[in-house]
């Protein structure tokens, strides 16, 4: 049995920076701003994080920094965005080719090398264990009650739903939305720094590998709410620590080869998605100027 | 007056756009300059390298053109696709599924002549492209899930099964890179040196832009292509006269991804001659950045591509000749001609208001136009 409890802590540890993306995508999407920058907001908290955890030694700053260029760069989508009256999934798409071309550019300013940072000792790394898990799940009771009962949450869920119902009570609609774009920045800039600090000793080129993306996967299946978004975020990694375990491993006599296993994630999601008959419906209001 | 002419046929609209891209890529260039200038680098001579690296000589004009080749086929995907209300992220994907087919093609029939082998890889590489892009298509008909997260998970299978492909079954063992056995010379399509220098610009620009004439036509002089616009842009009008929005919306989507399909021909079947892993190298994301720019139309994209081809080689010799420059750069570059582009409603607005003949600006623009024409102009 001892493979077994290996394989539910591995799901566990995966399944915590997939968690805090897919939360902080809900609250931005529930706010009506459509958020495929998630993967963007990833790498740069995962790169901010193991900067500065590389230039001071100390976790403790790496994380602060990884979690302040989160909401910094949840602002900067949220903010132009909204007042760019853009095509959310436009600046999305562009926000993450920036993010593409931005961090080598740094690196290799900073560091003299244009993928990734250098390797953290264990000073500067998080020892968390499966303790970003349990934050997780924390999160996810809170934000739900959140979500349902305080008046930050209605605010959110009206920017999303109808802003005209925001504006005749004298909120701003847009600034619902770019406070709730800042919230999101950070808790994806969460999950950023235990990709680069608590999974792995510092940035490597394209370290989130798609997580965003999957974290938005489990935001749709879910539908748009914390419970089976959560549950879609153990799935996804269910099927990421499988792959791993499978990884240089032969099923029935027959190795099978890394590239194609890589794809199980994605192929499990996409499975997922196909077997979701009942359509869902996103906030009336998303991926509309205000 | 010649000039003044020329403008009488233009309305104020047409310059309102003209100017706020105009504005718009102003900005992205400063933007750009201004990231290099807080490296540490000299912002005109990065410009001045990047200038002369694109258009420099032959050769680089030859690079560019090359590298603009698959950014035409992946921008006409792109804008396919979002001329009829779709966003086709998932190019790379097929253009990786589309090349790699092509590819097994050359390498499983090495013997069949090119008057064979060119149009048969073509159309299979963009069956292919086409298969890959009816995933998301069937996901956007039937489950109501958005075709921007379909595709990208597709791209993420496509990276898989490509490299599995590419390492495991079509493997060249001889190799110390990661790439595939070469196609027989029937499927090789020729260089153009008289055109490119030295660089490896082959025959596939040409096929490119019979496809952009070809898209031309089909977009702007048949029904077809009438109601494909009709869905994109006023679905309510299309459904009620009879047009069936998902219906052209399935077909834009795997027309897209048969033009992406067809983006690897330059590279594999006009350059290496075999597959490489990661040979697509972007070029399906930059076809976003192409599509925008070149304002969804087909000729609007070659443009675009020429542009962004040009930026690439660029951006390359800026790697090679500054310190703490890395052809990353040429990513930012792209990231901010989108970011224009997508600013583009503000920009519209704001320039609507400044040219409005209520203004004096607007007054003195309209009394220019109008002097000749006195219906013109409006």
């Amino acid at each position: 049995m001892d493979w077994l409890i290996a394989y539910i802590e591995s799901v566990m540890r995966l399944a915590a920076p997939l968690m805090f993306a897919a939360m902080g995508g809900l609250i931005s999407e529930r706010a009506g701003l459509a958020n495929i920058a998630l993967e963007g907001k990833l790498l740069v908290s995962a790169f901010a994080a193991a900067a500065v955890a590389a230039s001071t030694g100390s976790a403790e700053w790496g994380l602060v920094a990884g979690v302040v260029a989160g909401a910094m760069s949840g602002w900067i989508f949220g903010a132009s965005t909204v007042w760019l009256k853009a095509d959310h999934i436009v600046m999305g798409t562009a926000f993450n080719l920036l993010v593409v071309g931005v961090i080598p550019t740094l690196g290799k300013a900073w560091f003299g090398s244009s993928g990734s940072t250098p390797a953290l000792g264990t000073e500067a790394r998080l020892q968390a264990g499966v303790g970003f898990f349990i934050a997780g799940v924390a999160l996810v009771l809170i934000l739900n009650e959140a979500l349902r009962r305080t008046r930050w949450g209605l605010r959110v869920h009206s920017a999303g739903e109808s802003p005209n119902a925001l504006l005749v009570q004298g909120v701003s609609p847009r600034r619902v939305r770019i406070g709730a774009a800042c919230v999101a920045g950070a808790l994806a800039g969460l999950g950023g720094v235990i990709l680069s600090l608590v999974q792995g000793s510092g940035y490597v080129r394209d370290m989130a590998g798609g997580r965003g993306y999957l974290a938005l996967a489990a935001i749709i299946f879910g539908a748009w709410k914390p419970y089976p978004t959560l549950a879609a975020c153990l799935i996804f990694a269910a099927a990421d620590s499988a792959q791993m375990l499978l990884q240089g491993k032969s099923v029935f006599d027959i190795s099978v080869p890394a590239s194609l296993i890589q794809t199980l994630p994605f192929i499990a999601t996409l499975t997922i998605l196909a077997l979701r008959r009942k359509r869902v419906s996103a906030p009336r209001a998303i991926n509309q100027p205000l | 007056m010649k000039l003044r002419n020329l403008f009488g046929s233009w309305n104020v609209q047409n310059l309102v756009k003209l100017m706020a891209l105009g504005c718009g890529l102003l900005l992205a260039l400063i933007a750009v300059l201004g990231l290099a200038m807080a490296l540490g680098e000299d912002a005109l001579e990065v410009a001045r390298i990047i200038w002369l690296g694109a258009w420099g000589s032959t050769t680089a004009l030859g690079y560019s053109l090359y590298y603009a080749t698959p950014l035409v086929f992946t921008g006409l995907a792109v804008a396919w696709a979002m001329r009829v209300g779709l966003f086709n992220i998932g190019a790379e994907g097929q253009m990786t599924m589309g090349g790699i087919a092509m590819v097994a093609l050359g390498i499983l029939l090495p013997e069949l002549p090119s008057i064979v082998a060119w149009p048969l890889t073509l159309l299979l590489g963009a069956l292919v492209g086409a298969a890959w892009a009816a995933v998301p298509a069937w996901f956007k008909v039937r489950r109501g899930t958005h075709e921007v997260l379909v595709c990208i998970l597709m791209n993420f299978v496509a990276y898989g099964v490509g490299g599995f492909l590419i390492l495991h079954v079509f493997r060249n063992p001889e190799s110390q890179n990661p790439e595939t056995l070469a196609i027989g010379s029937g499927f090789q399509w020729p260089q153009l040196a008289w055109m490119g220098g030295q660089s490896p610009l082959n025959a596939t620009l040409g096929l490119a832009i019979v496809i952009v004439l070809l898209l031309s036509w089909l977009s702007g002089r048949t029904r077809f292509g009438l109601h494909q616009r009709w869905v994109g842009g006023a679905a309510e009008f299309a459904e009620r006269s009879g047009v069936s929005p998902t219906r052209h919306q399935v077909l834009a989507m795997l027309i897209s991804g048969a033009l992406a399909g067809m983006a690897g021909s330059s590279i594999l079947l006009g350059y290496l001659h075999k597959a490489r892993e990661g040979f697509a190298g972007g070029a399906g994301f930059i076809g976003i950045a192409v599509a925008l720019l070149g304002g969804l139309r087909p000729w609007g994209v070659l443009a675009a591509a020429i542009l962004f081809g040009g930026l690439q080689k660029g951006a390359i010799d800026l790697d090679l000749d500054t310190e703490k420059i890395s052809r990353d750069l040429a990513t930012v570059m792209q990231a901010m001609v989108v970011v224009a582009v997508a600013a583009l409603p503000l920009l519209n607005e704001f320039w609507t208001k400044r040219l409005d003949p209520s203004t004096s600006w607007g007054r003195r623009l309209h009394r220019w136009l109008e002097r000749d024409h006195p219906q013109g102009g409006r």
